[in-house]
Order: structure tokens, then sequence, then C-alpha cells
């Protein structure tokens, strides 16, 4: 009976290792694509939406007369804005379990190709949430200033809301803007490096080439 | 065979109202005016019609509120729930707007993939009629009420030809509720307090959702629900006290509703279109008058419907993000039907908070 016990728990344990070490590469590669952005209609559709919040929110805030409605649009104004940056976030967001899996899947790959690949998806994630919140609260500041300075309706307790908002995204954006974090950095320097190259363009009557630098950021 | 069995009848007993805003509307029911239970990709679906609770995929809490904010019913009708009324308030609606009709709800909402669970701690409808310029009668219609539900659906067929699924919804609901009407003349031998009483009532009622969906694309989907079954609440015409009684219609009483619906997917987003029709008790007489038309159109976050019928027209647009939504409506509505030529105009909010 000891014997059998043994036996069976070896077997189970053995068996157990066995499963989890072949299956870990599986395991990611399955929950890579459960884990797929999940796009309804198209790659654009939260910036649209999110537009189109905007725009109608902007429409029917300097239309309406009723300060009720106002504060109402006022919201789906705000909604909609959060939703362009939300768009914008999932349009740089990296899909980080297919990233992970493209880099292990590659052959012969070198420690220092690993660290690169992986220290720039870092760096990319953090891209797009600082991107993200740049728009946004851009966005956000000069809608809470059009709020205060442009429509003609508003109380003074509103004003001040509007713009101690509008000072509070400001804030948010100009940190945005200068702050990056060192996996930002780091991605950017080697993606950011300008590029020469020759360009050869139809001109009136002929062609116009040249040297041409091209630099992203 | 029983389609044909159907009698059409239109209502000829005390005055029925329409609103805008019932018990747990959602954004999408008050603007297709409850013309919504076909429409499938919408976040307010499972609201519409508990038998698609089996195609959603949110999870999480919510919570939130809808309320007339514009019109100009707005103001009396917040008086009439949250004030005492006095005999001047009564006689300045007789001469400055004999009808007025106000509604308002809440909710707080628990979605797992297998119920939601929700407690609505506010319902309200408030509807006043002074008529007869004679001898000035007042109608009157106030509800105030809360419930606790639970929802759940399944896909019980789904073959090469046919999707089907069930959906149930059961309430404890408590109301207190005045639906009667007096004489202004009254007013002068009798305190308001004393005419006015306010009657409770409790129990359990629950909404009988069944959704079809065909492979066929050209074949609608269809949609029959029974609700507020074994509910206290009664529009039949021995239910009725007096001629003059006023009663809010399809919102308490038990009814049904059958459905048409088709959808149209583009890369820019979904087109709804759907038809709907309302029956007294479960699909005995059509209500031919208040047959409803809506069109939706989504993408994302963003959505706008707009829906028609002889008596009540709506348009609105809502916005979502992932932790709030807000959606804006405006109507137009004939509330008393045939009974009055007064049309109201209408604007209203309904906001959500997700946790």
């Amino acid at each position: 009976m000891k014997f059998f016990l043994f036996w069976l728990l070896l077997s189970s344990s053995v068996f157990a290792a066995a499963e989890k070490k072949q299956n870990a590469y599986q395991f990611l590669k399955q929950k890579s694509l459960e884990n797929r952005p999940e796009v309804t209609f198209n790659t654009y559709e939260d910036i649209i939406s999110g537009s189109l919040a905007f725009l109608i929110g902007n429409i029917g805030y300097f239309t309406t007369n009723s300060n009720t409605l106002k504060i109402a649009f006022s919201g789906v104004q705000t909604v909609g804005i959060i939703g362009v940056g939300h768009g914008i976030y999932d349009y740089y967001y990296p899909h980080f379990d297919s990233r992970l899996l493209m880099l292990l899947s590659k052959k012969k790959m070198t420690r220092g190709q690993l660290s690169d690949g992986y220290v720039g998806l870092l760096g990319e994630m953090d891209r797009a949430k600082r991107v993200s919140l740049l728009w946004s609260s851009s966005l956000l500041t000069m809608q809470y200033s059009l709020n205060a300075f442009v429509s003609k309706d508003v109380s003074q307790d509103m004003k001040d809301i509007y713009l101690f908002l509008g000072g509070v995204n400001a804030i948010v954006a100009t940190y945005s803007y200068f702050h990056k974090s060192d996996y930002e950095e780091y991605y950017l320097q080697n993606k950011s490096s300008p590029e020469v190259g020759l360009f050869v363009l139809p001109d009136q009557g002929g062609i116009k080439s040249g040297l041409g630098v091209t630099q992203s950021w | 065979m029983w389609i044909l069995l159907l009698l059409f009848s239109a209502l000829s007993w005390g005055f029925p109202v329409l609103h805008f805003i019932k018990p747990e509307s959602n954004f999408t029911q008050i603007v297709t005016l409850d013309a919504c239970a076909t429409f499938l990709i919408t976040k307010d679906m499972v609201g519409c019609n508990p038998a698609l609770f089996p195609y959603q995929k949110e999870e999480g809490l919510r919570m939130g509120l809808a309320t007339i904010t514009d019109g100009e019913s707005v103001e009396v009708g917040q008086k009439l729930l949250f004030d005492p009324i006095k005999e001047e308030f009564l006689r300045e609606i007789f001469e400055e707007h004999p009808f007025s009709s106000w509604g308002g709800n809440s909710f707080i909402q628990l979605r797992t993939s297998k119920f939601y669970l929700s407690y609505d701690p506010i319902l309200v409808n408030a509807d006043v009629f002074v008529f007869n310029p004679a001898s000035p009668e007042v109608a009157m219609s106030l509800v105030k009420s809360n419930r606790l539900n639970v929802t759940s659906g399944l896909e019980v067929l789904n073959n090469d030809v046919l999707k089907m699924s069930l959906g149930l919804k059961a309430y404890y609901y408590r109301s207190e509720y005045y639906q009667d009407s007096f004489f202004l003349s009254q007013l002068s031998s009798q305190d308001v307090d004393e005419l006015i009483d306010f009657e409770k009532d409790n129990g359990v009622a629950g909404d009988l959702a069944s959704f079809f969906q065909f492979e066929n694309q050209w074949l609608p989907k269809i949609s029959l629900i029974i609700k507020n079954i074994n509910t206290t609440f009664r529009n039949k015409e021995s239910d009725i006290l007096s001629e003059s009684q006023m009663r809010p219609l399809l919102v308490y009483e038990m009814y049904s509703r059958a459905s048409l619906g088709y959808d149209y997917k583009t890369t820019w987003g979904i087109f709804n279109a759907e038809l709907s029709s309302p029956f007294s008790e479960v699909f005995q007489d059509i209500y031919t008058e208040y047959i409803v038309g809506s069109l939706n159109y989504s993408l994302s976050r963003f959505s706008t419907s707009l829906s028609y019928s002889k008596y009540q027209q709506a348009f609105g647009f809502n916005f979502g993000s992932k932790i709030a939504s807000i959606g804006i409506f405006y109507g137009n509505s004939q509330p008393l039907g045939d009974f009055s030529q007064q049309k109201e105009k209408m604007a209203g909010v309904r906001g959500e908070v997700s946790l």
C-alpha cells in the first residue's frame, strides 16, 4: 500500500512538472490570443465616438439656454474628451503578450536583442500613457477655457469652476509634455535618430531631387 | 391562429397618461419609448429585454439617475411630490398650466456574469390635470416607489436556424400612491391632506422575456415580453374608480410587448431599427395607438436614438467612458392622448457612474 502511494505521488509530481515545463509557452500563446484588444468596428472607434461627443457637447452647450442642460452638455464635452484620450491610448499601447511572444519566438535571440525588445516595449507603454494624458488634458484645458470665456450666460460660480478645472488640466498637460519616464527616453532615443536619405519627386516639366532629413518624436 | 383573435381596441376610460421615464428605464428605453428589445449590441440591452442577458459581457457596479430637467411641468411635478400640496398651488395650476407631468428614477446595480442585482431607491411619477372650467376638477396620479430587482437569463436554443433565449426579472416593490380626483370647490370645506390620502402597497412581481434571432439575416429578430406579472396595479375598465381617474399607462400595470427588429453593422457603427407594439395583459388587446418605431446608431461608446409613436416622439444621444456615461434626451408628447390636445416639450438627463 505504501509503495503504491509512493509510486502514485512520484508519477503525479513528475507528470505535473513535465506538464508545467512544457505548457508555459503555449499558455502565453493562448493568453495573447485571448487578451487581444476588442475592436468592434474599427481601430479609431473610440477617437471617433469621443470626437462626436466633443462636437455635440459644444453645439449643445453654446446653443441651449437652460442652466441644467449646460451642465449636462459640459459633462458630455468632458466625457467626449476622455473618450478621445482613451482612443489615443489604445492606438499607441502595444499588445504586451503578443509582442513578448514575438520576441520569444525569434530563433537565435541574443541577450542584447531580448533586452532591447523588452525595454522598448516598456517604453512604448509609458509613451502611450503620456501621450493620452497630454492630449486629453490639453483638450480639457481648451474646452474649459472656452466654456468660461466664450459662453454668455454662465454664472460667476460656474466660471470659477471652469477656470479651476482648466488650470488643473493645464498643469497636468504641461507636466505630461515635459516629463518622460526612463523607459520612454530610452525608447525614443533608439527610435528618434534622424534619418538622412535621398529623395526624388516629380516637378513641373521634370523631376527634382535632393537630400532629406526626417525626425520623429 | 391566436393572432387572428386579437381585438383591436382604443382606450376609452379614465385618463391614461403616457410617461417617458418609467421604473428602471435606462437611456435607450427612454429615447426609444421602450422599442429596444431587439437591440443586441447596446450596453442597455438587458434593461430593454432580460432575454438578452446571455449576450451581455459587462460586469461591475453602476449607479445613476434619470430625470426630466426642462419643460413646463418640471417645477409643478416636483412640488406635488416633495412639498405639501396647498390650495393656492392647485388654483395656480388650473389658471396657468392645467396639465403637468414629471418623472424620475435612480438605481444602483451590481452586474455579474450570472445575474444582475439592483436597487432603485427612488421612482417617481407625478401627473395632475385640472379640467372642466364650469366646475373645476382635479385628477391626480402621484406615485413614489422603490424596488429591489434580480435579473437573469439563458440561451435555450442555438442551432443553424435559430437562437432563442429567455430572461426573467423579479422584483420586490413598495409604493405610495394617490390616483383619484376631487372638485376644486371641495378645498373650501376640506383640507388638502383629507382629500389626498396616499395608499401604500407592496408585493413581488416580475417580467418574463423571450428573444428569437434567425441565422437568415432577412428574417427579423423577435422579442416577446410580459411586464409586471403579479402586480397589484390595475388598468382595466372594471378597476377604474371614476371616469376622471388618471392612471399612468404602460408603466405599473401588467402588459405585454411584441417587437420586430433589424440591425445593420458597418465599419463605422451599427444601425438598429425596431417596431414595437404593446398589448393589454398577456397579448390580449393590441394598443394600436401606442405602436412605436425606433432607430438607433451606435459606435463604440456613442449612441444616438430617435423614436416615433402617435402621441410621443423622442430623440437623444448618449456618451460614455469607462467610468461614466451621460445621456441627454428631448421629447415631445401629447400625454393625455385624445383626451387633451395639450402638448408637452421636455428635455432630460440620464447619468451613470461605473465602479
